[in-house]
């Protein structure tokens, strides 16, 4: 078996690339593939704890690249979800221990034996950013509708089509915290006006909800929720990433328009 | 072919190039020949030419004699005729301002993200978007086929001729030569391609259709063939 590797970056710290790890990661799991959560963020961990798993780790990713154990010792499974497990990254070390080939090698490894390898990569474009890449063959580009996101966002594409070796028919992007209310006051910017300037496919659009902080904070993935318009639209982009075609609605509304049409019942 | 057409010699002050009487054409074969045949003997240095008094020295020849030692990356440094050293000065000097002049084309197809940039010694043409945050440079004109949305500098060199041109020219920032124009805070969306080019009070923005009315040969029209004359 060979499974597929995907980073999930941004660029841009703090727009929702361990959520989204975690929960594309969840909803490939539910639909019956192996899949591997991938730490690469080396010092600055975190993806144990929006999973509810940071008190079962004993060995890390470092561990693993430095050969004091196997790759499968240090996985850790998820305890609600068959098939999902979590790689750890190490918290006492920093970005330069590990290289990009040794990176390279692990997913190698593990791509051998499970359906999918989501590696969740740091911020920036340094050490961290390269060693995430560097074994990747897709990559989910995370951007929220703002400015200063969307160009890191281009930057990043730029980078990967350069150094990642991965082309642009395999990179995706997944528009999160999206405000529809916004969108239509033309106070926010739309997701049209983001793959203009990308030039990449769209893979999901996350409308931007309260009860993610909360899932985050009880360390349980939300697309274990089922009403809910951000399962419902990570659902939707792991179903794109198994090659589902699955249309884009707006029935996912926030504001005025949206509770309305929820009490009609039109939408969620 | 007598060898006696052509001497070259080193001196401390490079390689003097000596043609002698007779007819000129085949010596400036031979030199090329000579250059090709050594290359390595050449490579970086200066050359001095040294014609005979009476020889009658037109433009074209002094232009190819220019061309052959520029492809062998030999620098011109003086032309001296037998009967005086400095007559020739205003020619030489002519000469390799012609050829340094050599517009060259840069035609570039790719899009341009954040933190890319692009750097010509020529024209460039840009088939292709350029993102915000990513920067072209050129020592020419720049001529963009898609959007301009990032920092574009034409005339780098200090050539306040030189023009940028887009079909969407919504540049954060334009620089011609030393001017530097901003895009207005509130950016409007440009109803066409757009020409960009310094006037009376900085770096000014017409449609192209002005600038085509105007200028029945324009730039763009120039530069296709690889050379602005």
């Amino acid at each position: 078996m060979s499974g597929k590797s995907i980073v999930i970056t941004s660029g841009k710290g703090g727009v929702g690339k361990t959520t989204t790890t975690a929960n594309l990661g969840a909803a490939l799991a539910l639909e019956g593939n192996s899949v591997v959560l991938l730490d690469a963020d080396i010092g600055l961990r975190n993806l144990d704890v929006v999973m509810g798993l940071e008190n079962r780790i004993v060995y890390d990713l470092i561990n693993v690249v430095e050969e004091v154990c196997t790759f499968r010792k240090a996985l850790i499974k998820d305890k609600r979800i068959e098939g999902l497990y979590l790689m750890p990254a190490a918290q006492t070390k920093d970005k330069d221990a590990v290289k990009p080939e040794q990176m390279k090698k692990l997913i190698e490894d593990i791509k051998a034996e499970f359906d999918y390898v989501l590696i969740d990569c740091p911020a920036g474009i340094e050490q961290g950013f390269l060693n995430a890449i560097s074994g990747a063959d897709e990559a989910v580009i995370v951007v929220t509708p703002e400015i200063s996101s969307v160009r890191d966002a281009d930057r990043v594409v730029g980078l990967l089509d350069k150094k990642g070796n991965i082309p642009l028919s395999n990179m995706h992007m997944l528009v999160n915290r999206i405000r529809m209310d916004m969108v239509r006051k033309k106070e926010m910017l739309d997701v049209p006006d983001i793959e203009e300037l990308l030039q990449i496919d769209v893979l999901g659009v996350v409308p931007d909800d309260e009860s993610v902080i909360v899932s985050t904070n009880k360390g349980e993935p939300i697309v274990l929720s089922n009403k809910n318009s951000v399962a419902q639209a990570y659902r939707d982009a792991a179903g794109r990433l198994l090659g589902r075609e699955i249309p884009f609605d707006d029935k996912h509304q926030n504001g005025f328009v949206g509770a309305v049409l929820r009490f009609f019942g039109l939408a969620e | 072919m007598p060898a006696n057409q052509l001497r070259i010699r080193g001196s401390k002050n490079g390689i003097i190039i000596q043609f002698e009487e007779g007819e000129i054409t085949q010596a400036v074969v031979l030199l090329e020949d000579k250059l090709k045949a050594n290359p390595e003997f050449f490579l970086g240095t200066e050359a001095i030419l040294v014609f005979p008094a009476e020889i009658n020295l037109d433009e074209d020849l002094l232009l190819r004699i220019v061309q052959i030692l520029s492809l062998g990356k030999v620098k011109l440094r003086e032309i001296r005729r037998e009967s005086g050293p400095d007559l020739l000065k205003a020619e030489t000097d002519k000469a390799i301002a012609d050829v340094s002049n050599e517009r060259r084309l840069f035609w570039v197809e790719r899009r341009l993200r954040s933190g890319d940039k692009i750097s010509v010694d020529g024209d460039l043409v840009l088939i292709g978007d350029v993102n915000p945050g990513a920067e072209i440079s050129a020592k020419g004109n720049i001529l963009v086929w898609g959007s301009l949305l990032g920092v574009a500098h034409a005339g780098r060199e200090g050539d306040d001729k030189a023009r940028i041109m887009a079909l969407r020219l919504k540049a954060t920032q334009l620089r011609i030569a030393g001017h530097i124009s901003r895009a207005p805070d509130e950016s409007l969306e440009p109803q066409g391609p757009e020409v960009a080019r310094v006037g009376m009070d900085g770096i000014l923005i017409e449609t192209w259709e002005k600038v085509a009315k105007e200028d029945p040969q324009p730039f763009w029209r120039r530069l296709i063939h690889g050379r602005e004359v």
